[in-house]
């Protein structure tokens, strides 16, 4: 039996709403790295960040504060309490949408995103296809050794060494001169490399990025493509910031996944409910079992 | 299957932040800052006593003071430089760029060196990082107490490594812990004041490496702390002199303990009203004029 495949004008808005996400976290980390020259000067912070530092707001510090806060009760210097709130927020975000906070949150992330759009427009397809795809996928467990390095070095110092290098800390921090040199240097490569290669930071070497990707092994809702309406245009595939191939995938387990929701029939698919977000299996047809709808 | 859009999906992003942050701010748990109680020892002989190596940057002298009793007046003064001058309220992570450039390369003067500072001071087990100095004045601080082992806290002191002078200890039967005064290095002029004899005296190095910046200066125990700005603190100095040399009346009452009295008041009769000794006081309030400014 045939199947009618039916296409939809993109939504034009899914992609902006993302991006004014983005943009809104982008300057609520921005206030915080400024909060004190700001409250000098009159203006008012948000109540809940309020003479926050960076590392307060940073949920990584959660992360690699674990093995202190279980085993001594107490959290890494610099980290504060806030921190491991956002970390278990992150974390259950993480369960049920997989690397969200990568796509949706980071800042850096954004800023890398942003740059790269104007790669794009320098280098039309070759754009994000610099990096021969053997070495890209070697390339792409670096952050895995990254982050082992991190925690491990956390643990054993009872210090945020990888504030020295941490490109995060120094987009934030550039002005107030407590960057350190090797922070800096990887800022502005990863700024410079973000033209060549979409979220150059974000594949290579995130640590917090190699962190939640684990979990889009499991989420609960991961992004879907139904086989059955699937035209195989590879739309979906041109489209993802992480070179994920999702025009061969049943449900996206990639660990690079950032739940960006660029490949889906919202953004560029061009057939309507083919490329989605959602939770449980999909049918032995490859089609929805229940189609149910959690919003719209 | 259970299908999320992308306009519900930045809603719950959204909800589930922040939701989850008025929910921990509820329970007491959204601390942006640190608690200023630092963790304490688990086990061993210190067990339930606060660890000084949980001491943040973030601390101010007071903060320390009150977690270890190190007084915080007296600290901060010994900490004190000739570019920068500390009060209480001061936050620590303020040494590091203190001593820029004034401690031999390998060595630090920062965060560490109070934890360290404060460890000695109470008697609490604690390993400094490699490198951790501490201000000659703050060893003289800690070697006048009363069963300390100098020699051994020496080894800590900015002069040990910097090839200059070892400090003498401040005794001061006023005070069971005095500093000495921060000034610009010494002048002849000061040296010829300074008494030789019975007096307590801490000596600054006789010719202080120019690279070594902070230099520590000259103080005559019982009587007028020597300043190199001219502006000499006495019994009979006024609030207002002290506002006149720039101070501000904060700063003062950061050091006093209590806001100060009226302008023509004089700091000793002051201080003697509410029953303390001026002499405990002068140093840290030398140290603060001589910061300021010439």
């Amino acid at each position: 039996m045939a199947i009618a495949v039916k296409t939809i004008r993109r939504n034009k808005n899914s992609p902006w709403l993302r991006r004014v996400i983005q943009i809104f976290f982008l300057l609520l980390v921005a206030v915080v790295a400024t909060g004190g020259a700001l409250a000098e000067r009159g203006v008012a912070i948000p109540a809940f960040v309020e003479s926050a530092s960076l590392h307060a707001i940073c949920p990584f510090g959660g992360v690699v504060s674990f093995w202190q806060l279980i085993t001594a009760g107490t959290l890494v210097k610099k980290v504060h309490e806030s921190s491991v709130v956002l970390a278990v927020i992150a974390l259950a975000l993480s369960v049920l949408f997989g690397s969200v906070a990568c796509g949706w949150i980071c800042p850096l992330g954004s800023v890398q995103e942003w740059l790269g759009s104007l790669g794009r427009k320098i280098f039309k397809k070759k754009y994000n296809h610099f990096v021969p795809v053997k070495l890209d996928k070697a390339l792409r467990w670096l952050r895995y050794a990254m982050l082992a390095w991190v925690t491990w070095m956390t643990i054993v110092s009872g210090k945020l060494l990888f504030q020295d290098f941490d490109p995060y800390y120094a987009l934030f921090n550039f002005w107030t001169g407590e960057v350190a040199i090797a922070g800096a240097v990887i800022l502005a490569a990863t700024l410079l490399l973000s033209l060549f290669v979409e979220r150059p930071f974000c594949k290579y070497a995130c640590p917090y990025g190699a962190f939640q990707g684990i979990f889009n092994l499991f989420r609960v809702f991961g992004v879907k493509r139904i086989a059955a309406t699937c035209i195989g245009c590879k739309a979906c595939d041109k489209a993802c910031p992480m070179n994920i191939e999702v025009s061969t995938a049943g449900t996206v387990r990639d660990h690079q996944c950032i739940t960006c929701l660029r490949c889906s029939s919202e953004a560029v698919c061009p057939v309507a409910d083919t490329v989605v977000l959602a939770a449980g299996r999909l049918g032995a047809s490859g089609r929805s079992e229940t189609g149910k709808e959690l919003a719209s | 299957m259970t299908r999320l859009r992308t306009a519900p999906l930045a809603g719950l992003i959204v909800i589930i932040l922040f939701g989850g942050i008025l929910v921990s701010q509820a329970l007491g748990r959204w601390n942006t800052t640190a608690t200023k109680q630092p963790a304490r020892y688990s086990s061993g002989d210190f067990a339930g006593q606060a660890n000084p190596a949980d001491i943040r940057g973030s601390y101010t002298w007071q903060d320390v003071e009150n977690a270890f009793g190190l007084p915080a007046a007296a600290a901060a003064v010994a900490f004190s430089t000739s570019g920068h001058g500390f009060s209480p309220i001061d936050k620590i992570n303020a040494l590091e760029e203190a001593y820029a450039g004034a401690v031999p390369a390998g060595y630090e003067i920062g965060t560490d060196s109070v934890r360290l500072m404060a460890a000695l001071h109470a008697g609490l087990p604690f390993t400094p990082e490699d490198g951790t100095l501490l201000p000659d004045a703050a060893v003289a601080l800690l070697a006048a107490r009363p069963g300390v082992d100098a020699t051994a806290i020496g080894r800590y002191a900015l002069s040990a490594v910097s090839g200059s002078a070892p400090l003498r200890p401040v005794v001061n039967a006023a005070s069971a812990i005095v500093a000495p005064v921060p000034t610009i290095a010494t002048s002849p002029a000061a040296a010829a004041v300074a008494p030789a004899t019975a007096t307590p005296v801490v000596s600054a190095p006789a010719t202080a490496p120019a690279a070594q910046g902070p230099a520590l200066g000259s103080q005559a125990g019982n009587g007028a702390a020597l300043s190199a700005t001219g502006r000499t603190l006495v019994g009979k100095t006024t609030f207002g002199e002290l506002y006149a040399w720039g101070l501000t009346e904060a700063q003062v009452a950061a050091v006093i303990g209590y806001a100060p009295g009226p302008g023509s008041q004089s700091v000793r009769d002051s201080l003697a009203a509410v029953g303390l000794e001026f002499s405990a006081y002068k140093v840290a309030l030398q140290a603060l004029i001589d910061g300021l400014a010439p």
